[in-house]
This record gives C-alpha cells, sequence and structure tokens, in this order.
C-alpha cells in the first residue's frame, strides 16, 4: 500500500485497454491463434517455457538456456564496447591530438548504419557467435564514445584548477576529478550502449546461432509458433529493462552518480 | 615559515581576441610586495584585472612580462601553499562535504587517522560539522563556501588568494563569514590576498588596500588600515572608519 499514492493510474489505461481488445478479439474467434494467440495461451505457453511442466510446445522448459546464451553475448559484446569506448572517448575528449586523430574516422564509420555491417560480418566471420558479438560491440561502441568524449571535453574548468591547488597531479586529476565529473554524460552513453547492445544481438542471434532467444524467434517461425515469439520478445524487453536497472543501481551504490543531483559547483 | 613573501615586479598580461587580431591589455606594470602573515586586499572595479592578477599568483596563468616570487621562487604551476577560494565554491558535486575538506589530504601519503582527525578539526572550525554527510548541492551559497575555506585550510597553506569569495553571498551570512575569516587568519596567520569591490569589505578585513584602476590595471594606491585587531563589526560605524572609507571611495572616483 505504501507507494500506491505515487503510481499514476493513468499510465495503466493504455495496456488495459489493448488487454482488453486483445482478449476480447482471441476470445470470439476473430484473430486465428496462429496469428496471435489468446493471453492464457501465452500464459501456459512462458509458463511451460519457463519450467516445462506441461510440455506444450517443443521449447518447454529451455527458456534459461536461451535466455543464459542471450546475456553472455550481450556481456561480453557490451563489456568490448565499454572498455574500447570510454577509453577513446576520455583520451579524445581530453586531448586535442587524440581528438583531431581518432574523431574524424570514427565518425565517419559512425554514420554507416549498424545494421548494414551486417552481410560483411557474415563475409569475415561466418554466421554465428563472432558476427554477433561483432556486431553488438560495434554498434554500441558509438554511444558510449561519443557520450564519454562529450563528459570529458565539458569538464568545468574551475573544477580542474580547483583540483589542480589542492595537489592531484595529472593522473589523480583524471581518476579524482575529470572521470566523475564526465560521469553523468558518461552514464547516458553506457545506457544507451546497453539498450543498443540488445538490439543488435537480435539481428546477430536471428543470422543463425544454436541457442539465444533471437534464435528461438527465428525458429518458432519456422514451425508456427507464434506464441514462442511473442514469448521471446516479452523475455528481451524484461532482460532489457533489466540490466538498465541493474546498470544504474550499480552506478548510484558506487557514488558515482547522485541521485537528485543538480551537478553544480562551478 | 619564514620568508614567505610575496614579490610582483613589473607584471603585465594581454589576452588575443580569438581570431589574434585584436589584444586586450589587462594587467600593466604591476608592482607588489606583500609580507608573509599579512592580510591584504585588491580593491578595484569590475573588469580591472584583479581576478587575472590572483589567478597568476595562484600559478593558474603566467604573465607575459614582469615577474611574480613567491619565497625568493618564481611562480609557476600552481602550488598546495598557495590556497585559492572562488569566486563561486567549485566543490566537488559528487563527493560529500566531508569527502571534499579531504579531497587534499588524500593526494597526500599519510596515515588515514591523521587525516580524519584533521578534516575534524576544520569542519569544525568553519561550523560545518553538522552537515559533513550532505552534498554541496544541499547547502546554501554560504555554507558552500565555507566548505570551500575548510577544504584548503586543512594543507595549512602559507598564503591564501581569495577572488571575491563572499561577493555572491547575502549581507548576514557575508559578515559571519568575514569574521570567520579574520579569526581563522588570527590563528594560523597565513598571508591573505583578497580580492573585492567592496570598500567597507576591504577596510575591515585588512592590514594594507591596494587600489586598481581600471583596465588595464595598475596598482594606482597603497593604503595603510591600522584599525586594532582583534576587529568586529562595531569599527564600521567609528568615524576613523567612516574617513577611511570616504578617501577610499574619492581615489576610486579619481581613476574614472
Amino acid at each position: 500500500m505504501l507507494n500506491l499514492k505515487k503510481i499514476n493510474l493513468l499510465g495503466f489505461l493504455i495496456p488495459a485497454i489493448v488487454f482488453t481488445f486483445w482478449y476480447i478479439v482471441t476470445m470470439g474467434g476473430m484473430v486465428p491463434p496462429y496469428l496471435v494467440p489468446s493471453p492464457s495461451t501465452l500464459l501456459l505457453v512462458s509458463i511451460d517455457f519457463a519450467i516445462g511442466n506441461l510440455n506444450i510446445t517443443p521449447y518447454s522448459g529451455t527458456l534459461f538456456t536461451h535466455a543464459y546464451a542471450s546475456i553472455t553475448r550481450v556481456l561480453y559484446g557490451f563489456a568490448i564496447a565499454t572498455v574500447l569506448g570510454l577509453t577513446l572517448g576520455f583520451l579524445t575528449g581530453r586531448s586535442m591530438l587524440a581528438k583531431d586523430t581518432f574523431d574524424p574516422t570514427v565518425h565517419l564509420i559512425r554514420i554507416i548504419p549498424g545494421i548494414g555491417w551486417l552481410p560483411i560480418a557474415i563475409v569475415w566471420f561466418g554466421v554465428g557467435e563472432t558476427t554477433t558479438l561483432f556486431l553488438i560491440s560495434l554498434a554500441a561502441f558509438f554511444p558510449i564514445y561519443v557520450n564519454a568524449a562529450q563528459g570529458a571535453s565539458s569538464v568545468s574548468p574551475l573544477l580542474i584548477r580547483a583540483g589542480k591547488m589542492l595537489g592531484a597531479n595529472n593522473i589523480s586529476l583524471y581518476t579524482t576529478v575529470i572521470i566523475p565529473a564526465a560521469m553523468p554524460s558518461t552514464i547516458a552513453g553506457l545506457r544507451l550502449g546497453l539498450g543498443v547492445s540488445w538490439g543488435f544481438l537480435v539481428l546477430g542471434e536471428l543470422t543463425g546461432v544454436a541457442s539465444g532467444l533471437g534464435a528461438l524467434m527465428m525458429d518458432a517461425r519456422m514451425l508456427g509458433h507464434v506464441d514462442i515469439i511473442l514469448v521471446s520478445m516479452i523475455c528481451i524487453g524484461i532482460l532489457g529493462r533489466v540490466s538498465d536497472i541493474l546498470l544504474m543501481s550499480s552506478f548510484k551504490r558506487s557514488g558515482l552518480l547522485i541521485e537528485g543531483d543538480k551537478n553544480e559547483g562551478n | 615559515m619564514k620568508g614567505t613573501d610575496i614579490v610582483v615586479k613589473g607584471l603585465s598580461k594581454s589576452y588575443n581576441s580569438v581570431n589574434g587580431e585584436e589584444s586586450l591589455e589587462v594587467l600593466d606594470d604591476i608592482y607588489l610586495h606583500i609580507k608573509q602573515g599579512e592580510f591584504i586586499s585588491i580593491l578595484g572595479p569590475s573588469g580591472c584585472g584583479k581576478s587575472t592578477l590572483l589567478n597568476i599568483l595562484a600559478g593558474f596563468e603566467s604573465g607575459d612580462n614582469g615577474v611574480a616570487t613567491c619565497c625568493k621562487e618564481k611562480i609557476e604551476g600552481v602550488s598546495t601553499q598557495r590556497a585559492v577560494v572562488f569566486q563561486s565554491p567549485v566543490l566537488f558535486p559528487w563527493l560529500s562535504v566531508r569527502k571534499n575538506v579531504m579531497f587534499g589530504l588524500k593526494q597526500k601519503k599519510m596515515d588515514d587517522g591523521a587525516r580524519q582527525k584533521i578534516v575534524d578539526k576544520y569542519l569544525k572550525a568553519v561550523g560545518i560539522s553538522k552537515f559533513e554527510n550532505y552534498y554541496p548541492g544541499q547547502l546554501s551559497g554560504g555554507m558552500q563556501q565555507r566548505v570551500a575555506l575548510a577544504r584548503v585550510l586543512v594543507l595549512d597553506p602559507n598564503i591564501l588568494l581569495m577572488d571575491e569569495p563572499f561577493a555572491a553571498l547575502d549581507a548576514q551570512s557575508r559578515l559571519s563569514m568575514q569574521e570567520l575569516l579574520l579569526n581563522l587568519w588570527q590563528k594560523h596567520k597565513p598571508t591573505v590576498i583578497f580580492v573585492t569591490h567592496d570598500v567597507e569589505e576591504a577596510l575591515f578585513l585588512s592590514d594594507k588596500v591596494f587600489i586598481m584602476s581600471g583596465r588595464p590595471g595598475r596598482i594606482k594606491k597603497e593604503i595603510e588600515v591600522t584599525f586594532r585587531r582583534p576587529r568586529n563589526i562595531s569599527i564600521i560605524g567609528t568615524p576613523e572608519f567612516s574617513e577611511l572609507k570616504k578617501h577610499i571611495l574619492s581615489t576610486l572616483m579619481d581613476i574614472y
């Protein structure tokens, strides 16, 4: 009961209407189940997909295998993008020489849509694991890089003076002033990058890997299991949201992101 | 420490416009001699280059001609011995008040217990112990400026450079900050160079007031302020104070 007042009921209006509409059209048989399964079927299929107690689809009890495969790929791809994006971003954000060297090329490559890399990635890495990782890390790199560079370059010169005056040397100036001051923008980039990672995970998996939620969707399409396609989509949505919440809360716990902070100080 | 006099000789400074075609003369032929432990004010109209002068003394910028020395050494780059309190507090918004005050000590190799003790002492000295676990953004301007003061005092600097530090405060907080500053100065006796455009503030605080002209900034006059210390606000109403204030104001007017 405690947070009831904080929840705005208006936000539930559209989902409620959609759900009712969905329920009515599938109950009345206006839409055949091979296009849209009824909510109750979908619920049963999801439960079976997760714990495998009913054996109503060929995919009973395989949720965790597929989810695990997908989560692992996102983590690896996102990690590669993070390491490269933050390193290069902070470098170009603080050094004109690095900026003049790397920035034009990075932005040239950035213009090519991530999906456009799929054919060449398949040629280079074959269908499967490496291509998926390549696509994820490539696509997630850009938002991370751009925002880290932006954050690093816009640190208030007064904060830097204050840090130097208090005895920070060139290295500790980075760790104690520049990186924390650039955090709000950097975190925005990481969140965008993580979101993009899930998107390109699905793209990579659609091209044909053995396991993973994206692969499952493609497989279910061929077997005519629209319910599994929808359940996979919902799973990806939930995993994406949960990973975002975990990312944010880890920053809050580490003290690098201050809740409700106005980030003033100059 | 002996011999930490600040000597400035023939210092000048210009800024170039963005396209490099014009140049703006900010400081012209500045001479200063500030003895160790003195509290001096630099008084002048806005844009007279007093902040630039302070930045050069801090080591943030360097002059074009002339020389600025501290302890007989040319000032090149910053030093923790020359602490700066800026016009705005410039605290680190991601650190709590306590960690802000701790910042300078964290850059040094020392025992953590000793660090905590020093921080406690200065949090108390500036009257912000109660707020140590808040973020700067949650405090008022006056409180933030106290934190900024504590943050440099923990390093026990020989010289305190203050750039209109109380200009943004309301009259009451300003007065209490001035009294606090005088108390702290009397205890630790650092050299204080206090930049302001407020005549009363300069008179109330300093041993000596340097009056600067408008751009390009020159030192126009040096006025000794001999009111007995310790001072409190009651001196502001005395005839001697008013007399000196009138004198300074007319000097400032003459410059224009």
